[in-house]
């Protein structure tokens, strides 16, 4: 595992909002089927960095490169196609869709169906289309929201919701998973369950990215932790390290957040 | 139930012509390009989740190609339309991939000086468009197949074809793979990019879809009125299609031919004059945005879900019908 190449680089990125630097030179590597935890106090840089990786917003300075590829500057569609999913801090899904329309529509679009095949009905687009009837199930099952396909995603509970986001992603066979805060607004009893998920995933052969606030959550599910504070990085390490380092322990004390 | 509602309405509208006499039948091929021309910004408005003051502009243009084409080069009407359109669909493309990019009033802004600019170059180019005075004497399109289209009967057949494989085309379209996609942008730009869909080309691959339509609506106008003018082509004729396309019921493909029959015979009925009607449109569309924001269709439902009601049966679901968004 150790000899394996990582398969996301981040080397020495900086985003600059106006005045403030969100992420200041910050280097990372997320390691083949690993979990990797990114954590740190509210305003930390850690959505930054999302959006830095998965396309949102151009840098400032600095390079992401996926299995030794450049994706700096890439569109997020392209770099949703080579490989990187992420799910957003407080949901996004398709709110008016039903649960398994908001699947179909991941899946339709990374499926490779022609538009005439498709339009016309043809054997070939049938098939691709009972194909990905399949995978809805599958992906319903695999969140555990099979038995609300029907409804609409908007009405799902939150907690459902994140797991519907989640279920999106999964839609687009990634190789990495961003995780912005999959666990907010779940109870604890959901929580063990998502974070038995998210191990799940990684069982599938899917990296994780993940960023989270519930500590205990992190701490259970990581393989190793990267905390970052004001925009830079001021620790990694295995969970039981990061417990134990002075920094992260003055970095979230500092703050007053119960995070 | 649906198929047969349909073959009923299929029979209705075959016999209607041998029924009627040449004004009504004249009166009911006016309902059915108008129809065509308010799906198509009816599809702008699904696809692409905005208003588009450009879509005269895009009738005008795939209108005066293929006449254009017919009476100074001799083209053969089934060879024009195709370049026609054509034509269109590449302004389009190119107008999109411009305007696009641009948020909320801004599209609007820049499609309305699009249509001004394009009702201007046909009002000034003299010498192709004949100006002012418009193109005369625009002939039925040639017989093809056997058929010919020289009388108000075989024309009304003519559009009613047109618009029956617009609808079926557009049907299968909307659970199409392109047309999921493009629900999709429209719901959420962001989120679809995220998920792997390339946000501008599809954007642009809906307003090809909407100017595709409204140029088919444009090839029956020239014929249909024997004449084409920069007036008739002004923001009247866009406001017009999108009344008809709310009227109707948006995110149906059955709302913008609803809105075109009631628009159509409503002033009819109550004979109000052209000078009115921009008034009547701009009135109409806020009862409308008022009463009922779901169109004549969303009227319907709930009309159906007293009855259903009334009769003590329970009511039933109305999400099936297609969104063209
Ligand atoms: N689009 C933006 N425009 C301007 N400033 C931004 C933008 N996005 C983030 N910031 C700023 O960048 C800093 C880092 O924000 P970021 O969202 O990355 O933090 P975070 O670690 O995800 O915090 P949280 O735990 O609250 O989600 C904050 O100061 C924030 O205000
Ligand atoms: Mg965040």
């Amino acid at each position: 595992m150790q000899a394996d190449p990582p398969i996301l680089t981040v080397e020495r990125i900086s985003k600059q909002f106006g005045g403030v630097r969100a992420v200041n030179d910050v280097s990372l590597e997320v390691r083949q089927g690993e979990i990797l935890g990114l954590i740190g106090p509210n305003g930390a840089g850690k959505t930054t960095t999302f959006n830095l990786v998965s396309g949102r917003f151009s840098l400032t300075s600095g390079e992401v490169r996926l299995f030794g590829r450049r994706i700096t500057g890439l569109r997020p569609d392209r770099i949703a196609g080579l490989g990187i999913a992420r799910t957003f801090q407080g949901t996004r899904i398709f709110p008016k869709l039903s649960v398994t329309g908001n699947i179909e529509t991941a899946l339709l679009a990374g499926s490779r169906l022609g538009f005439w095949e498709d339009w016309l009905g043809l054997a070939r687009a049938r098939a691709v289309r009972k194909s990905i009837g399949g995978e809805v199930a599958r992906i319903l099952d695999f969140v555990g929201l099979s038995e609300h396909a029907d409804s609409e995603a908007g009405s799902l509970a939150y907690a459902h919701q994140s797991l519907l986001g989640i279920g999106l992603a999964l839609a687009l066979k990634p190789k990495l998973l961003l995780l912005d805060e999959p666990f907010a607004g779940m109870n604890p009893r959901e929580t063990a369950e998502a974070a038995r998920m998210v191990r799940r995933i990684r069982e599938t052969g899917v990296t994780v990215l993940l960023v989270e606030h519930d500590m205990a959550a992190v701490m259970g599910v990581c393989d190793r932790i990267v905390v970052l504070d004001q925009g830079q990085k001021i620790a990694e390490g295995t969970p039981a390290e990061i417990r134990a380092n002075q920094r992260v322990i003055e970095a979230y004390l500092g703050t007053d957040d119960d995070a | 139930m649906r198929e047969l509602a349909i073959a009923v309405l299929a029979a209705v509208m075959i016999a209607a012509p041998f029924m009627l006499g040449d004004y009504q039948t004249y009166l009911l091929t006016l309902t059915l390009i108008w129809a065509i021309l308010a799906l198509s910004m009816g599809l702008v408005l699904g696809f692409v989740g905005q208003i588009n003051l450009g879509q005269a502009a895009f009738v005008a243009i795939c209108a005066y190609t293929c006449a254009i084409l017919r009476q100074r080069y001799g083209v053969d009407f089934w060879l024009a339309a195709p370049v026609a359109l054509a034509a269109v669909v590449s302004i389009a493309a190119l107008v999109g991939l411009l305007t696009l990019r641009l948020k909320g009033p801004f599209f609007i802004l820049v499609m309305l000086a699009f249509a001004e600019i394009t009702r201007l170059v046909i009002a000034n180019w003299q010498d192709v468009t004949n100006g002012p005075l418009g193109l005369k004497g625009i002939m039925p399109p040639e017989p093809i197949l056997g058929l010919s289209f020289d009388t108000k009967r075989s024309f009304y057949f003519l559009a009613l074809v047109v618009l029956a494989v617009c609808l079926l085309a557009l049907w299968r379209l909307i659970r199409s793979r392109t047309g999921r996609m493009l629900v999709a942008v429209r719901e959420d730009e962001l989120l679809s990019e995220f998920i792997g869909i390339p946000v501008m080309r599809n954007k642009v691959i809906g307003l090809c879809i909407g100017a595709f339509v409204a140029g088919l609506g444009g090839l029956l106008l020239g014929p249909f009125l024997t004449i084409l003018a920069p007036s008739q082509f002004t923001l009247f004729a866009s406001v017009d299609m999108i009344v008809m396309a709310v009227v109707g019921g948006v995110g149906t493909l059955v709302g913008p031919v609803l809105g075109a029959i009631f628009l159509v015979y409503v002033p009819e009925f109550l004979s109000f004059t052209s000078h009115y009607r921009p008034a009547m449109m701009g009135a109409l569309l806020i009862i409308v945005t008022l009463v009922a924001p779901r169109g004549l269709l969303g009227l319907a439902d709930v009309a159906r879900g007293l009855l259903a009601r009334g009769f003590g049966k329970p009511r039933r679901e109305s999400g099936e019908r297609g969104r063209a968004g």
